[in-house]
């Protein structure tokens, strides 16, 4: 609504009231908001004109005008994370997914609106030799010779459980034990170990990226979690470091 | 309105309609408002329109959803001649092209489950060539040759901003196409021309068995295996363009082997026609095996 004053004439009575009805208008006016003809079409937004964003800090998540944007890492030696079924207190066996999330590496994030959601990750993972049966035969049996464990991220509503739908299969990263299987234990020196030791191939450095579009579909309260879920077909395995970062942009 | 400065009334100042216009006429102004008088931090969320940043997305799996590697899919190596890039996935936009201009910001990301395959021995074959040298054997005083190794499998990001259908697929800025001679009679390209590539090793190479009494035995092998199976992550992001251009799609191209050459002044790489098959039947020739994987791209907003 654009502001129209009363005019005023030259020899004219002054009145109180028209002077009132014109700061009145006025007071509405600036209130309700300027009309977007009255702004300067060229770009003048500037940094300072635009809210701060505020950091959460138990998420790890600063949230601004544009989206949100966060990250987490861990340095090598000071803490690690299995990513082996032991730990998730499951057996497993090697055609069904059984998918368990990665501690440390979720982030929760409140979103405002339609967002694009960029999820980085980055991990050191050490893996077996494992040769045990994952078929679950009473009798150890090396079966799977190249045995994995699979990274993939996956989001999901805050209140929700992991399940493999949740996981972003497209974008997973496998990280086998060995090649060629395991070795048993030798009868005349009584050691064993990988057929063929990996060097570089089958441990070290894996990272990935997920692109999500959230355009209407997610209710609630508009929480999402976003993380890296692990797939183990492998009794020892682990991270040593790893890192996640994101980015969101409302759309 | 930009923001008004005006005296103020003080007393003993005739009070005149022409003034008092003015005072309230300042607020009439149209398309003025500007930086002079917003406020610090008064833009927030709600004031911003759609697409404020992300002008566009787009996702696209790559072959079926086989993470067990049941259907994998297979590109065979370039035997002679200049390489022949095979497509393993894509990015189709044609439907509704992106326009990419100078205050974009283009991110692209893909992965591919990937693995070399290779049946016969790289090393101690003949003839020799660019990727080999030769050693003395021992104890025996014979010559052995052995492979230069660091044979790659190059997989590489290409765009189509020319056509609708999808006919001109070229490498992205900075990527050769390979179709040159890097050295005489030797495909390749310059290693500064490899943007929007990443590569994955042919074979593996190690030591048999690591058990003592294996070695004792002499039974501890140099050998040889195809790689296992690993994603290749290829990423590429193209900032601020000259000039605008259209994007109608975006696709992954598999081509090799490879392995290191040097010019004298510049490192390359070039393809190796004899890789794994030197002084053996070409039954079945390395080859490169993929399964599922993705690309997925994002055009942001520079300012």
């Amino acid at each position: 609504m654009a502001y129209a004053p009363t005019a005023f004439v030259a020899g004219s009575t002054l009145a109180s009231q028209t002077m009132r009805d014109n700061d009145d208008a006025l007071r509405v006016y600036l209130h309700n908001g300027v009309a977007a003809g009255d702004l300067d079409p060229t770009d003048w937004i500037d940094t300072r004109h635009v809210q701060p964003p505020k950091m959460m800090v138990k998420r790890n998540v600063q949230t601004g005008v544009t989206g949100l944007a966060g990250g987490m890492s861990y340095r090598p030696f000071e803490r690690f994370s299995f990513t082996t079924y032991t730990a998730t207190g499951m057996s497993r066996q090697a055609t069904v997914e059984l998918w368990e999330e990665v501690p440390g590496m979720a982030m929760t994030l409140p979103l405002a609106g339609n967002a694009t959601v960029i999820y980085h990750w980055h991990a050191t993972a050490f893996v077996g030799p494992d040769v045990t049966d994952p078929s679950g035969a009473a009798t150890p049996v090396i079966q799977n010779p190249e045995r994995r464990v699979y990274l993939a991220p996956y989001f999901m509503l805050f209140d929700e459980d992991l399940t493999a739908s949740k996981v972003d299969t497209k974008s997973l990263v496998e990280i086998r034990q060995n090649i060629d299987g395991f070795r048993p234990l030798s009868a005349t020196d009584h050691r064993g170990g990988a057929h063929l030791p990996y060097h570089w191939t089958g441990y070290g450095q894996r990272s990935g990226v997920m692109i999500k579009s959230f355009t209407g579909t997610i209710n609630k309260p508009n929480v999402i979690h976003v993380g890296l879920a692990h797939w183990s077909l492998v009794q020892r395995a682990m991270l040593l470091n790893w890192s996640v970062s994101v980015e969101v942009y409302y759309t | 309105m930009s923001r008004i400065e005006r005296e103020r009334i003080t007393p003993g100042t005739s009070l005149t309609a022409a003034d008092l216009n003015a005072r309230y006429n300042d607020y009439v102004q149209v398309g003025v408002i500007n930086e002079e008088n917003t406020r610090d931090g008064a833009v927030d969320v709600p004031h911003l329109p759609a697409d404020a940043t992300v002008l566009n997305t787009a996702h696209e799996a790559i072959n079926a959803n086989d993470i067990y590697h049941t259907a994998f899919s297979t590109v065979g190596m370039t035997l002679a001649g200049a390489p022949t890039p095979t497509e393993v996935g894509r990015l189709n936009l044609s439907a509704s092209p992106w326009s990419v201009g100078p205050n974009s910001i283009l991110r692209i990301y893909g992965s591919l489950q990937c693995k070399g395959f290779i049946e016969n021995d790289p090393n101690n074959v003949t003839p020799i060539h660019d990727g080999m040298f030769t050693i003395q054997n021992y104890p025996a005083a014979t010559a052995v040759n052995l492979s230069l190794g660091a044979h790659v499998w190059i997989v590489q990001l290409q765009w189509d901003i020319t056509s609708a259908g999808l006919t001109n697929w070229v490498p992205v800025p900075g990527g050769s196409d390979f179709q040159s001679q890097f050295k005489p009679n030797l495909y390749g390209t310059d290693v500064a021309t490899l943007q929007g590539c990443a590569m994955t090793q042919a074979y593996w190479s190690g030591a048999e068995d690591w058990r003592p009494g294996a070695r004792a035995a002499g039974t501890t092998n140099t050998t040889f295996r195809g790689t296992g199976w690993k994603n290749v992550p290829v990423t590429f992001s193209h900032f601020n363009p000259a000039s605008t251009y259209t994007l109608y799609g975006l696709r992954l191209v598999v081509h090799g082997v490879y392995h290191p050459a040097h010019t004298g002044s510049t490192n390359g790489l070039v393809l190796d026609y004899n890789f794994g098959a030197w002084g053996n039947a070409r039954t079945n020739p390395p080859a490169f095996n993929y399964s599922n994987g993705s690309l997925s791209a994002i055009q942001m907003r520079r300012y």
